[in-house]
């Protein structure tokens, strides 16, 4: 029985330009275990958000048991019987279970108080009847990550009912979780729900889901049944093959083949960091005049991977050397300034300085050039910022503030200082986002002319495309580990997006 | 939420004008509304303190403490650190000058050397007083909003103490210690009136912190790291740069505690600070951490205070008049910088750890410490 259909689900951004769901259409049915697969920004999140009423589409329905939902409404949605987990927990940590699972729907007694031990009695019996493993009253903030994504989900059942709307469960849950995780959503399927969830992580869902959804730039490209398809016709759906890259011979897998060199060498060297844990520590090098990518799905240990290699965080065990020189050891501003190019993946809070001017934003590595005396007059600063800013095409009054430019400008301005020269080594994560396709073009020609000046260039990105594009070798990252790597020249999009997802069929 | 700095320059300044005036007219109605000679108290309000070159004098005189605090604040704001202690760091600044002036009276140290060494120990004790709420984020993440008030009441305590208790002159009726001799005071620029050189010398405090904040490296650093500490760290800015404007807020701040002794007091009295720590910080948001806005913001604290002063003594308006108009013009020049970026984007700027009308890149730079250490 079908209990969630939605139909031509549209919804626009304004703010970033992005058309993230273009048409959508979902169907749900009662006992089913459907899983939403996609690249980074194929509109996953945007769809789970638009059906639990978090988003208000631009057009399209959403029906639940045949009765149209208000667009845009959590209230409606939830009566409706859809209960929505996020990717990013709503559980507040001071409460118990039972109470987070009664927030905003409190029992009361006489009408007036708070009944806790109602709201302990309907958490039990939730946690009871579906076979949960946490204790009802138990304080959110004392469970495990596993233990809180089964709160998760029995919240959404509390607030919702029939049709629960998942949010990537299993992306912080280790391999034993996952499967734990997913046996208990079988458990609720085969109680009559419907269950939609995100994953990026193909390999597993072929043997768990009924169904498959492919979602590709705002697109469904596939629905199947999870019987008929295997998992390299999957992750081919899931990204758009590239013309000209049919070479696999030269595709080759690795376990620790991940060139080393010795930690004097000039470059970057990443010796033995853990980026997930219980992972094994991850090795690798970027030898200076290439452009090495590193790619892996949110979760699987990039975001750490950026944080070392930035310095922005210490590692606790193993260590990250600029040209031999441990960063722990190094002064950071000397360091940055000569040495290490960062681009951050999170623009506006580590990239750019919103409320400083365009000047000062292209200016900040080059601080210790100018003179006292310079500040004041400041025509040679304007000049100098002109000249940075020109050179990337950026609009943009330099005295303005950096806030009045638009993303793929911001975007322009933070490569512009970071790749105003060459650098030992030029950490770039996710350098292309937010550009049309002539900056990527102009972006990428850049990139490899910096690591022609004799830079070791490391490229961070969940984009295959993006990693094909600019770099000569591409390692991709899951659960933390190198599971392949390739020369970019000949690697096939689909093979890359397979191994991401934890399947080992490539190559 | 960068609202305020889209707004072109010229509109700011007007807004801030616009509700400066709000100010004075609730000023005037509250003059008017809480006397029985209404007319009398307006002029003795709104007039009097600019009667003769002797009152003027010394408005310009009472107001120079005011603008060394501010000059400090506007320093600690634009580095984001919002420093609450400016009344205890003047408080300890009054003390250390007094006492280093004591013990050089009995050497006959050149005036000179005597005023250099009392502005110097200020300084450097007020300086030592917010470094310690600096320090203590550096190292632990402890909030320098909370821990500059709460040093500064204790310094406050402690203060009063050894200028009421245990430093007191002796057969004074006053709780205070020995005079200043008047060789060693600053000094006086247009007798018998008090101004002094204490006026030229916050000036000249408050032209050196533009300068540092408008033209120099140091003062693109204080910047950045104010707008966005995530950003400073990510681009190589210490931590160090937002310690240093702290405690250079603090040196300042001292300075004006001696600026109290060695001017218009001529000795440490308990209480004497009164509230210019507030004032300072209070002028500082009013000029929109400009140091050069807030000399006339200055100014216009000090007029409060003497038409508030006039009011008690000529009409029947209360002393604390001057405070209530104070709150009404912080809290007018506040709204408005806040207000009209909210308007323009439909939403509340956040202010926390800034001034009122740059509000940074987000609101959350606490949660940026953990990730960054």
């Amino acid at each position: 029985m079908e209990l969630l259909s939605a139909r031509g689900l549209t919804k626009y951004f304004p703010e970033t330009r992005t058309l993230a769901n273009d048409g959508v259409s979902l169907s749900l049915a009662s006992g089913e275990l459907h899983a939403i697969v996609g690249e980074n920004g194929a509109g996953k999140s945007t769809l789970a958000r638009v059906i639990a009423g978090l988003e208000r589409p631009d057009s399209g329905v959403v029906e639940a048991r045949g009765i149209r939902v208000r667009p845009g409404s959590v209230r409606d949605a939830e009566s409706a019987g859809i209960g929505f987990a996020p990717q990013v927990s709503l559980l507040a940590p001071g409460l118990s279970v039972a109470e987070n699972l009664a927030l905003g729907r409190e029992p009361r007694r006489a009408g007036v108080f708070l009944s806790a031990r109602k709201a302990y009695v309907e958490a039990a019996l939730i946690v009871e009847r579906y076979g949960f493993r946490i204790d009802p009253g138990a304080l959110v903030s004392s469970l495990s990550v596993a233990e809180r994504r089964q709160a998760e989900i029995a919240r959404a059942l509390a607030r919702g009912g029939d049709i629960l709307i998942l949010d990537e469960p299993t992306s912080i849950l280790s391999e034993a979780e996952a499967d734990a995780l997913f046996d208990q959503l079988r458990r609720l399927a085969d109680a009559g729900k419907a269950i939609a969830f995100i994953t990026h992580r193909v390999s597993e869902i072929m043997s768990v889901a009924d169904r498959i959804t492919v979602l590709r730039d705002g697109k469904v490209v596939e629905s199947i049944a999870a019987a008929e398809a295997d998992e390299r016709t999957i992750a081919g759906l899931m990204t758009r093959e590239t013309e000209g890259r049919e070479d696999p011979k030269r595709t080759r897998s690795v376990g620790g083949a991940i060139s080393k060199a010795g930690s004097e060498a000039a470059g970057l060297a990443i010796e033995g960091l853990r980026l997930v844990p219980d992972a094994e520590p991850l090795s690798l090098f970027a030898r200076p005049g290439e452009v090495l990518a590193v790619t892996a799905f949110a979760g699987n240990g990039l975001a750490e991977l950026e944080a070392y290699a930035s310095g922005m965080r210490a590692p606790m065990e193993g260590r990250v050397l600029i040209d031999g020189e441990d960063l722990r050891l190094s002064k950071r501003g000397e360091l940055r300034a000569d040495k290490l190019a960062y681009a951050a993946s999170d623009r506006e809070r580590f990239g750019i300085c919103r409320s400083a001017t365009i000047r000062d934003n292209a200016l900040a590595l080059r601080r210790g050039e100018f003179r006292d005396l310079d500040w004041i007059v400041a025509r040679r600063l304007d000049k100098a910022a002109r000249a940075m800013v020109g050179d990337f095409h950026i609009e943009g009054d330099v005295r303005a503030a950096a806030s009045t430019l638009s993303g793929g400008n911001r975007q322009r301005l933070l490569l512009a200082r970071e790749l105003d020269r060459p650098r030992s080594v030029v950490l770039l994560a996710e350098p292309l986002q937010g550009l049309d396709l002539r900056s990527r073009k102009e972006a990428a020609t850049r990139i490899r002319a910096i690591a022609a000046d004799g830079s070791a260039v490391l490229v961070l990105t969940s984009s295959v495309e993006d990693a094909l594009d600019l770099a000569d070798r591409v390692v991709t990252l899951y659960r933390g580990q190198a599971v392949l790597e390739t020369e970019a020249d000949g690697a096939k999009a689909r093979d890359l997006v397979a191994r991401m997802a934890g399947s080992l069929g490539a190559a | 939420m960068t609202d305020a700095d889209a707004a072109p320059r010229s509109s700011r300044a007007a807004r801030r004008a616009l509700a400066l005036g709000s100010a004075l007219v609730l000023a005037a109605l509250y003059a008017a509304a809480a006397s029985r000679e209404p007319l009398k108290a307006l002029y003795a309000f709104f007039a009097s303190p600019f009667a003769s070159g002797y009152a003027i004098f010394s408005l310009i005189e009472k107001a120079a403490p005011i603008l060394a605090c501010a000059a400090g604040a506007c320093l600690a704001l634009r580095a984001g650190a919002f420093n609450l202690g400016g009344e205890g760091q003047a408080a300890v600044g009054a003390l250390a000058s007094a006492v280093a002036i004591e013990a050089m009276t009995p050497t006959g140290a050149s005036p000179v050397l005597a005023i250099a060494v009392a502005l110097g120990a200020a300084a450097l004790a007020g300086a030592v007083l917010a470094w310690l709420s600096a320090a203590a984020e550096e190292w632990s993440g402890a909030d320098i909003m909370l821990t500059s008030f709460l040093l500064s009441q204790a310094a406050i305590a402690a203060v009063d103490w050894a200028v009421g208790t245990a430093l007191r002159e002796e057969g004074s009726n006053l709780l205070a210690m020995a005079r200043v001799p008047d060789a060693y005071r600053l000094p006086r620029l247009a007798p018998p009136s008090s101004l002094s050189a204490a006026a030229p010398a916050s000036l000249a405090a408050a032209l050196i912190a533009l300068f540092v904040l408008r033209g120099t490296r140091a003062g693109l650093e204080i910047e950045l790291s104010g707008r966005n500490r995530d950003f400073a760290a990510a681009v190589g800015i210490s931590p160090r740069v937002r310690s240093g404007a702290m405690t250079a807020s603090g040196a300042l701040g001292g300075l004006a505690g001696a600026l109290l002794v060695l001017g218009q007091a001529g000795r440490a009295i308990k209480g004497m600070t009164g509230g210019v720590g507030w004032d300072g910080l209070s002028v500082a948001l009013i000029a929109g951490t400009d140091p050069l806005a807030s000399v006339p913001a200055a100014l216009f604290f000090s007029w409060l205070d003497a038409g508030a002063r006039q009011g008690s003594l000529i009409a029947d308006l209360s002393p604390d008049a001057s405070a209530i108009m104070k709150a009404a013009a912080l809290f007018l020049v506040t709204a408005a910088a806040i207000g009209g970026g909210a308007a323009r984007k439909g939403r509340s700027a956040s202010s926390r750890g800034r001034g009122m009308d740059r509000a940074g890149d987000r609101g959350a730079a606490g949660e940026a410490q953990g990730s960054t250490g």
